[in-house]
């Protein structure tokens, strides 16, 4: 579990409205990998967070946070 | 998930459920009738032929979730393999002393020294993986 690294994909997706079919074509990776982002059980590469964070024309930041406190992996 | 060829949208799914029913046809056709022949052109077309629709869809197969798994998947299939390799070895090596048979001591030998050349690979593998990734010695 990437239980350190949380996402905002889901909505950001909502919010052009976006499939995950789409989203993953545009950034280059399968569906279940996006899915598996989604439910923050798979941490992207940073190369993978910023092409997802350029396809919806925001920062890493806005799109990945990073929380303290959760088990290191 | 689609293939577009000649104006006809073909599923990838579907592909894969054809060429599997034509494989097991084949091969079923190929064992009953005693033609090994037959049986390896279809396992051969099969192959050739979902190559060549996969490589058209332009569907994305693999990435770095795939990638990562499988190496976590081949490092667990090391591990496995090498414990249960070698202490098959002992036990054929300890069971060919006692027994006083040495086909079955020579075999647990050549298993203890495939798990020797399994780690050696390993290692030869890693370190030419971390290099290739900037690791320094």
């Amino acid at each position: 579990m990437a239980e350190n690294i949380k996402n905002s994909i889901k909505v950001w997706r909502a919010a052009r409205d976006m499939t995950q079919e789409e989203l993953a074509r545009r950034v280059g990776v399968t569906r279940q990998t996006i899915i598996a982002i989604e439910k923050n059980r798979y941490a992207p590469s940073l190369e993978l967070a910023f092409r997802i964070a350029r396809v919806f024309g925001e920062s890493v930041e806005n799109v990945f946070r990073y929380e303290e406190g959760g088990e290191a992996r | 998930m689609t293939l577009h060829s000649a104006g006809v949208v073909v599923n990838l799914r579907r592909a894969k459920i054809l060429v599997t029913s034509f494989v097991c046809a084949t091969v079923a056709v190929g064992a009953t009738s005693g033609n090994m022949y037959l049986a390896l052109a279809g396992i051969v077309i099969g192959a050739l032929f979902m190559a060549l629709v996969r490589r058209r869809s332009g569907e994305v197969h693999t990435d770095e979730r795939v990638d990562a798994l499988g190496g976590r998947a081949a490092r667990a299939t090391f591990v496995i393999m090498s414990v249960f390799l070698g202490l098959l070895s002992l036990f054929f090596i300890f069971i060919g002393r006692n027994t006083g048979d040495g086909g079955i001591e020579a075999l647990g030998t050549v298993f203890c020294y495939i798990v020797c050349l399994n780690c050696a690979v390993y290692s030869i593998t890693f370190k030419y993986f971390d290099r290739e990734h900037g690791g320094e010695y």
